[in-house]
């Protein structure tokens, strides 16, 4: 339930700045912005009294419990990898390192094989075939 | 309307033309990104020359069978192939999570054959009526019109109504990131160069469905799908499930093809407002709404009917007026020009056979691609096998580089993981996520027409003819709505005291 209240809070936070913001606007530009932070604002305040009101509260299962704060930092690796090393390189290093670390028995030629189909998708399909450059990295570029 | 079938048929390079552009297509919209605008831009430099009836079968045919190929990355790993595609990931791939992924790629071929074919159908008996249609269609109406799309969002929020329209609100917020296109005012970017351009929708719906599932996904899951799927007569029956489907929503099926076409002659409204529209109604219709967002096949069949039929509708105001209904159509008009063809009223008269011939390809490409997908649909449901840390790297490369693809910026990566984090919590708080969608679609459309109705009829925009009888259909259902929505929460209550 405080998760879920806090989540409300950010939420109406973000809807007041929005409606703040949006009253700087002439009325042509401000009405769609004004008008769904308006209600959001509102929606989120009688939804937060509603939990407030509310006894007991629904179970709701561990956030960002272990397994998935894992998953999450494999997100970030993902994001992380291509920004900086592009597609072909960083997304082939991201696929080993995922495949080898995440697989139960570490098995090296399964991330190798999958590193390298991300090289030949990246640069064979997409480069060449399809003629569509993708990202190249920041470090790279 | 005959005569367009018999050109069609009497012109052998445009029917190996038609062949070509299926897989082609298929190709383009079943990997994310890409979709039918690149699919035309691609092929351009090679019409020059080309025999105009081929020409024009091999464009429309590429453009219309891409979202029956986007169907494909859509259920089996819940990446949109294309941005209508955005509606059938919910349902689409919470089947393939549940070992039911080749029903979930049956029926949603199926309903894109029919759709296509009903949309042509549709179209041949809407023709005489649609220039007149879209002289009484303006911005009041299309204002009324996305107003009931975000009613849609009331339906999809099941029993968290006060939630859903939260989660509505901030997808309209999110939708108004940018530039204002009236003003060229900059709302809302705080100083980000990059949000100028506005929020990417498929960033926006990769981070609210396909990455939060992939962040849950279960290891054991994988495994029982992977019995059910080797099972042959399971397979069989998978195909069969999806036909069957689409005969008991038959209606629907029928519902949403016309209101595909609908949507497509009305200019502005694109395949991504078809194809939520769909959702919505097939929410809205459905007897077990609350399966919605869970695995319903109505929420398969809706949009993916939609997604193909709006095609057809999308060829009238393009041919018979040369205004494009959508950015795709515009890239359509522009590849017409190597073909040496302007569409207008005037050409529509003189080539009512090759107008039609282009009618009688879009349906039968349509067809085709539908019956490929159903080959293909075994084999494809090979994917969704591969175990979670096996597949889990490559539907995020996958979906970054559909970002990259289509934004050609890589701070949208940065989006991608914040709006990850609001996907999550919205995932794991039982939230619903289709609203956001719903939203940050409708959201420029609603406030384009609303804006324009205000400034050109003032407050009493609401009091044309068409509009006001819309208006009234709107009050009635939602004056009916909270009546329906208690009901089924509370067949929802019994069904569960039942299980319990």
């Amino acid at each position: 339930m405080r998760i879920e209240r806090a989540v409300l809070v950010a939420l109406a936070l973000v809807f007041a700045l929005c409606l703040a913001v949006a009253s700087t606007y002439r009325w042509q530009v401000a009405l769609g912005p004004a008008l769904a932070s308006g209600i959001g604002l509102t929606l989120c305040i009688l939804q937060l009294a509603l939990t407030l009101r509310a006894t007991e509260g629904r179970s709701i299962p561990p956030l960002f419990d272990y397994a998935h704060r894992t998953q999450f930092l494999w997100l970030g690796c993902a994001v992380g990898a291509v920004t900086l090393l592009g597609f072909g390189i960083g997304g082939s290093i991201y696929v080993f390192c995922h495949i080898y670390f995440e697989t139960p028995k570490r098995r090296l030629v399964t991330a190798g094989l999958s590193a390298a189909a991300t090289i030949f998708v990246v640069y064979g399909v997409f480069e060449t075939l399809l003629q569509t450059r993708l990202f190249a990295g920041l470090l790279l570029t | 309307m005959s005569a367009g079938l018999t050109t069609l048929l009497s012109s052998p390079d445009a029917l190996l033309l038609m062949l070509l552009a299926i897989p082609i297509g298929m190709v383009f919209g079943a990997i994310p990104g890409l979709g039918g605008k690149i699919a035309l831009i691609s092929v351009m430099p090679f019409l020059t020359g080309m025999d105009p009836l081929a020409g024009c079968v091999f464009l429309i045919s590429l453009h219309a069978v891409v979202h029956t190929g986007a169907a494909a990355p859509t259920i089996l790993l819940g990446i949109p192939g294309t941005g209508p595609s955005t509606a059938v990931v919910l349902d689409g791939h919470a089947m393939t999570k549940r070992g039911e992924g080749t029903r979930a790629i049956a029926a949603a071929a199926f309903a894109s054959g029919v759709g296509g074919v009903v949309g042509m159908i549709a179209l041949a008996l809407i023709v005489p009526f649609a220039l007149t249609l879209m002289t009484h269609i303006s911005y009041p109406e299309i204002f009324v019109l996305t107003l009931f799309g975000l009613g849609f969002a009331a339906v999809l929020s099941g029993r968290y109504l006060v939630k859903g329209l939260i989660v509505t609100s901030l997808g309209l917020l999110i939708s108004f990131v940018g530039t204002e296109p009236t003003y060229g005012v900059q709302r809302l970017t705080f100083g980000s160069l990059f949000l100028i351009e506005g929020v990417d929708l498929i960033t926006a719906v990769l981070a609210m469905f396909a990455v939060p599932e992939m962040l849950t996904a279960k290891r054991g899951q994988q495994r029982k799908m992977r019995v059910l799927e080797n099972d042959t007569s399971f397979m069989t029956s998978g195909v069969l499930s999806g036909l069957r489907d689409i005969v008991r929503h038959r209606w629907l099926t029928l519902r949403s093809s016309v209101l595909g076409v609908i949507v497509g002659i009305i200019p502005g409204l694109g395949g991504d407002v078809a194809a939520w529209l769909c959702y919505g109604h097939a929410a809205q219709t459905s007897r077990t709404p609350e399966k919605f967002g869970k695995g319903a096949v109505e929420g398969v069949i809706g949009p993916e009917a939609a997604n193909n039929s709006k095609e057809g509708g999308a060829l009238v105001p393009t041919l018979f007026l040369g205004i494009p209904g959508s950015s795709g159509m515009a890239i359509f008009l522009v590849a017409l020009v190597p073909l040496g063809i302007a569409p207008g009223i005037s050409f529509a008269e003189r080539h009512s056979d090759l107008v039609w011939a282009m009618v009688w390809a879009l349906a039968v490409s349509n067809v085709i691609a539908a019956l490929v997908l159903i080959l293909l649909a075994r084999g494809l449901q090979r994917l969704a096998q591969v175990p979670p840390h096996i597949l889990t790297p490559f539907v995020y490369l996958l979906a970054l580089a559909s970002i990259y693809i289509t934004t050609q910026e890589w701070r949208f990566f940065l989006v991608l993981g914040a709006f990850s984090v609001v996907g999550y919590l919205f995932l794991r708080l039982d939230w619903p996520r289709a609203p956001f969608v719903i939203g940050l679609i409708l959201g420029p459309e609603t406030e384009e027409a609303l804006v324009k109705s205000l400034s050109l009829w003032g407050t009493d925009f609401l009091l044309r003819p068409v509009a006001f009888g819309l208006v009234v259909v709107l009050l009635v259902s939602i004056h009916s709505l909270p009546r329906r929505l208690s009901r089924r929460a509370a067949q929802t209550q019994e069904a569960m005291q039942h299980a319990d």
